[in-house]
């Protein structure tokens, strides 16, 4: 679904949403296309479920998000991570 | 301010003030090669600090995946003698396979105008005539 679509059918509600279909582009994250994965009441609700599942799946794309937010402007910073010697 | 070395790397304590709390973070990774400041939700959550509707978000790409944070201003971050007032943060779940509180990173060493002193092992800051940086020259 499109942002605009998951605004209508979840009215002010916060999501943990899945990117389908996305591309980065002048350091942006442009997400056309997005499933919900769940509803939550609050955003501590949201973030605790949403690090429970990036652990047990780094690989999918998640983010938390209220449905009052009119557009994703996501902006994307490179890290290159940490090296410990332990 | 004293700097920790654990697993190789080196750790400093932060004060964090958000909305008239405060929380004392031990385990904060000083990182030059982090553009960005960085806590970890849950520790934030202690001082009711969490993600609200129209928080702004960024996803951050690194060699083990991407992650997804949300940005807050807090009214005081500190190491013991010097800090930034009104400072911006990131805050995310942090699962990098090393334990952490936070990170601080280049925008905050830069405004404070940091020392890393790894012979002495402390952390100080210049004071604000002696500095010569982009974000401190007057």
């Amino acid at each position: 679904m499109k942002w605009e679509e998951i605004r209508r059918r979840y009215p002010d509600q916060w999501l943990l949403v899945e990117a389908i279909k996305a591309h980065s582009d002048a350091g942006k994250r442009i997400v056309e296309q997005l499933s919900v994965v769940s509803e939550f009441p609050d955003s501590i609700a949201a973030l605790k479920d949403y690090a429970q599942l990036h652990r047990e799946a780094p690989k999918r794309e998640l983010y938390v998000l209220h449905t009052s937010r009119e557009g994703l402007d996501i902006a994307e910073r490179t890290w290159l991570g940490i090296r410990s010697a332990g | 301010m004293k700097v920790r070395l654990e697993d190789g790397l080196p750790y400093v304590t932060v004060v964090l003030s958000y909305r008239g709390q405060q929380v004392s973070l031990e385990k904060v990774l000083l990182d030059t090669g982090s553009a960005g400041t960085i806590f970890s939700t849950d520790r934030v959550l202690t001082v009711g600090l969490t993600m609200t509707p129209q928080d702004t978000i960024r996803r951050v790409r690194g060699v083990g995946g991407t992650e997804f944070v949300f940005t807050k201003r807090v009214d005081r971050l500190a190491l013991d003698d010097f800090g930034l007032d009104n400072f911006e943060i990131e805050v995310g779940a942090m699962q990098y396979g090393v334990e952490l509180d936070g990170i601080l990173g280049v925008d905050f060493l830069t405004r404070v105008g940091a020392v890393i002193d790894l012979a002495q092992m402390k952390v100080y800051s210049t004071p604000q005539k002696d500095r010569n940086n982009a974000d401190n020259r007057q």
